[in-house]
């Protein structure tokens, strides 16, 4: 009721929201949010309202214009519960209900207290550009936390409509006296019907919009996040290849030194032998005995070339179940002539039954590979130097403890050990510590840094057991 | 992990006087050989014996050591250390550190996993050769060989220096003083006013002196007490 009741203007209008909220209804099916309810009871509203104004359909006067007026405003305040239910600050229903409720007194008040016909347009067209204001306001902030085109297209058409009807509310209250108004004339009707329609199908076409924006967005984020997650793996398998690399470097300098020391005694004896049977020197015993060493160190020779097989053996990749105290007994082996060569003691006692784990065993070889080498340099910085190695399983769990004599950890060293990138060795790439323990995490294990009673560092490894289901209790 | 060897153990060395062969072999060269592996001892010893040298072995340069504060009087004869560089209880560049104190013996190292600062740190402490393990019997012989010359020759400096000094040790005062004047190329008169003495008493010195000294002409004599003079 701001001037263009019973006009077509109010019945295109009025038909217009009710398709579009109908359209808007139906192209949601998907994303039924609260948000999209209260914009298409909004639309139904302001619709029906619209239509009310047109054609009173045998209702009398007295109940027709308040219901259509209070139909378009409740609209209208559904409106501007949209962006704020979307930003997280909604309305309360009753808050609402309240709003709608004042406006039909005073709406009443002025139209049959009063019963000024100019003023009461003047309220409704207030009122109207107050809410179209704030749906314009709370689309904008929308726009700003979201970067949607859809809500600055909602805020721009709302602020457009409401400019249009501020101009014609001052020309209200400059004419208003003299009974015309601007919807009255043919050209301002006319003017303010294109801008209404244009208002509500871009308002439409926006509110969907921020659905469809939301849509693409959460597919491109759901993408890159797969894509960092993918790469954050393939990052993790470099550098866990890396680490085996260097492990295999490390251990590799050691074998050359255990591979030379029977070829050595191979050349040697071969050479003695040759240089001794040409000049018939060799008594026949003699040169038997010289076979029987060139046999001896060959086979010598075999056994860490198995080790080395059994090493980088490829085919390994495959999880299945592990023999843990074999696979660390293997790995000691590996390091065997380091631990000679520095005098380091082993005791690691046989356990009455294998202790079986689910996993891959390169994996878990390169774990206890990077652990063993950790034991031996920080027993390299003391006298007495001893490895103490225990297995044990209890309640679905296999604990390997791996104790040293070594000088043990500083509080804050032991803080950070384990963080990428943390080292304290000079050509260390601190990656050992934190790869082993995302190697132990995959596998449902975990693996624990800590200072031994009575001296030296404990390294605690815990895997769930073959048939446990996987889990650490 | 590391096989013992099937050959007797090796004892230290003084055992080869005691019989023609050994004593034979150690006036060719006595080879003592350091390394941790058993197999590696027997089969370089087995090498060197079928070249005639004399060999010892050790398991570890701690037990040479052991060897030589228990027996002071080796056999004579040429000799050079073989060490190996990666030993547990000591290492061989400590070894060497050690040995070099004690006497002149020529030092081969060897070494399977060296770098070349090992190798360099070596030849800075005087090691004789420096052999890399899987080891060429010719390499390792001629090392040995040439390890052995400068032990020999430098053996053989000693005994003349010993005996030179031996025989210097017999002149008397006199003597000493009047075979000091000739090797400085005094006259018999010069020399008899120098020390007031007869020319006879001169002339009789200086024949014993030729004598004691065995020294042929008077140029020998002057050679012998060369290096005497301060």
């Amino acid at each position: 009721m701001i001037g263009w009741e019973g006009t077509e203007v109010n019945l295109i209008l009025g038909l217009i929201c009710l398709i579009m909220a109908a359209v808007t209804w139906m192209i949601l099916a998907q994303h039924r949010s609260r948000a999209a309810v209260y914009w298409c009871w909004g639309n139904l509203l302001v619709g029906g309202g619209m239509l009310l104004g047109w054609h009173g359909a045998g209702i009398p006067d007295w109940s027709r214009w308040p219901v259509a007026n209070l139909s378009t405003f409740t609209g209208l305040l559904c409106a501007v519960q949209v962006p704020r239910l979307e930003l997280g600050r909604p309305w309360r229903p009753e808050g609402m209900a309240a709003a709608s409720l004042g406006f039909l007194l005073v709406f009443g008040f002025i139209w049959r207290g009063i019963g000024n016909t100019t003023l009461c347009r003047g309220f409704v067209t207030f009122a109207w550009i107050v809410s179209m204001l704030q749906v314009s306001r709370w689309s904008w902030r929308l726009t700003g936390q979201e970067q949607s085109t859809g809500a600055r297209t909602i805020a721009a058409s709302q602020l457009l409509l409401a400019l249009g009807l501020l101009v014609h509310l001052v020309h209200l209250i400059q004419v208003g006296a003299r009974g015309e108004t601007l919807a009255g004339t043919p050209l301002g009707l006319r003017l303010l019907g294109i801008v209404g329609g244009l208002t509500i199908l871009a308002s439409d076409v926006g509110f969907i919009g921020i659905f469809l924006e939301r849509q693409v967005r959460q597919r491109l984020e759901a993408a890159a996040a797969q894509a960092r997650q993918e790469e954050r793996l393939l990052l993790g398998n470099q550098l866990a290849h890396l680490d085996r690399q260097r492990g295999f470097g490390l251990v590799a300098a050691s074998l050359a030194h255990e591979l030379n020391q029977p070829l050595t005694a191979i050349l040697a004896s071969a050479q003695a032998a040759r240089r001794g049977i040409a000049r018939n020197l060799l008594e026949p015993d003699h040169s038997l005995e010289l076979l029987d060493k060139i046999i001896l160190n060959a086979r010598r020779l075999s056994g860490v070339t198995g080790r080395i097989r059994s090493l980088i053996r490829p085919g390994q990749s495959e999880p299945g179940p592990v023999d843990l105290e074999k696979l660390t007994r293997r790995m000691l082996d590996l390091v065997g002539d380091e631990l000679r060569q520095h005098g380091i003691q082993v005791t690691f006692p046989a356990g009455a039954e294998p202790v079986l784990v689910q996993g891959n065993s390169t994996q878990l070889s390169q774990v206890l590979l990077n652990i063993l080498r950790n034991a031996i340099e920080a027993l390299l910085l003391v006298q007495e130097r001893s490895l103490q190695i225990q297995l044990t399983q209890s309640a679905g769990v296999a604990s390997l403890a791996i104790r040293d004599s070594g000088p043990g950890l500083d509080p804050e060293v032991a803080d950070r050990a384990g963080s990428p990138y943390f080292t304290t060795k000079p050509d260390g790439l601190g990656l050992g510590l934190s790869i082993s323990t995302a190697i132990l995490e995959q596998h449902q294990g975990s693996l624990i840094l800590r200072n031994a009673e009575g001296g030296g560092a404990c390294l605690d490894i815990r895997l769930p057991l073959l048939g446990t289901g996987g889990a650490l209790p | 992990m590391r096989p013992e060897s099937a050959l007797p153990r090796a004892r230290c060395g003084p055992e080869l006087g005691s019989s023609e062969e050994g004593v034979a072999r150690c006036r060719r060269g006595r080879v003592i050989l350091i390394d941790d592996d058993a197999e590696i001892l027997a089969a370089l010893r087995f090498l060197l014996e079928v070249e005639g040298y004399a060999c010892v072995t050790f398991p570890s340069a701690l037990d040479y050591f052991a060897c030589l504060e228990a027996h002071r009087n080796l056999p004579p004869g040429p000799r050079c250390v073989l060490l190996d560089v990666m030993m547990p209880d000591l290492n061989g560049l400590e070894a060497q550190r050690r040995l070099a104190v004690m006497d002149d013996t020529p030092l081969l190292l060897m070494s399977g996993a060296s770098g070349v600062r090992e190798a360099v740190t070596a030849f800075r402490a005087g090691a004789f050769d420096f052999l890399i393990k899987p080891i060429e019997a010719e390499t390792l012989l001629g090392a040995v060989e040439k390890a052995l010359a400068q032990s020999r020759r430098s053996q053989l400096l000693q005994e003349q220096t010993r005996v030179r000094t031996g025989k210097i040790a017999a002149l008397t005062t006199r003597e000493h003083d009047v075979a000091l004047r000739v090797a400085r190329g005094l006259r018999n008169r010069v020399i008899a006013e120098e020390l007031g003495l007869a020319l006879r008493t001169v002339k009789l010195y200086r024949q014993r002196c030729m004598e004691k000294l065995e020294a042929a002409s008077t140029a020998d004599l002057v050679r012998i007490l060369q290096d005497e003079e301060p």
